[in-house]
């Protein structure tokens, strides 16, 4: 299950490092340029989970808590993950639709897809 | 009010490579049926990347940004509850299933 995957990661950094050598040896093709879209994945995702940490903290301070350290990271690793989930499926909800670009629309059905009520929508938009 | 988010620029860009590697792995499939050594960039229709519409863009920065809110406020009061004044990973993986099944 997903949800031991990330219990599991608390050192995400070095397991990440082994899958994803395992994943490119997999996929093969060119190997140059695979590793240049991974570097810059990385630096991505770095700037992402920098800006998602200082949201985390910013939260919690607001509610006069203190957080550790692992916690935001993993709550950062997340949130990436969640967001590669969200490119794949606007990507598959714009096609659908034959469409080329994502729409206010594809971005809100993915947001139903839990619990977000429509009051929320209404307000996201 | 001041309020951390999201940098618009930084998801787009996260989510334009994302949808070009999955484009990517598209075309290497097409090639191998189609014995093609090279598919020019957006020779066919399938082929063309991804966009994101602007107002798209900013719904998805607060979407991102309401799944770590919701993340922490529920960790949050899991804390609270045990009396702790530090948010612990024990708080977190108690949160975990109902927050991935709701987003």
């Amino acid at each position: 299950m997903e949800v031991n995957i990330f219990i599991a990661r608390f050192d995400f950094p070095s397991i990440r490092s082994e899958n994803q050598e395992k994943e490119m040896e997999a996929v093969g093709g060119s190997g140059s340029s695979e590793v240049e879209n991974d570097l810059e994945m990385k630096l991505l995702r770095d700037r992402f989970r920098l800006s998602a940490i200082s949201i985390a903290e910013s939260q919690v301070s607001k509610n006069g808590m203190e957080v550790s350290k692992v916690v935001v990271a993993c709550v950062a690793d997340l949130a990436f993950k969640y967001t590669e989930r969200l490119a794949k499926d606007l990507q598959l909800f714009a096609q659908h639709a034959n469409r080329k670009s994502v729409n206010m629309e594809d971005v809100i059905l993915c947001g139903k897809h839990g619990h977000i009520t429509e009051e929320k929508l209404e307000f996201l938009t | 009010m001041e309020e951390t988010t999201f940098d618009c620029d930084l998801i787009h860009s996260i989510m334009k490579r994302i949808w070009t590697l999955r484009t990517l792995e598209r075309e290497n499939v097409a090639t191998n049926d189609a014995l093609e050594s090279e598919v020019g960039a957006g020779s066919s229709k399938k082929n063309r990347t991804t966009s994101a519409n602007a107002s798209a863009l900013k719904l998805t920065c607060e979407l991102l940004r309401v799944f770590i809110t919701e993340a922490v406020q529920r960790a949050v009061a899991i804390a609270e509850a045990e009396g702790d004044t530090q948010i612990e990973a024990t708080h977190l993986e108690s949160i975990l299933p109902q927050l991935l099944l709701d987003f």
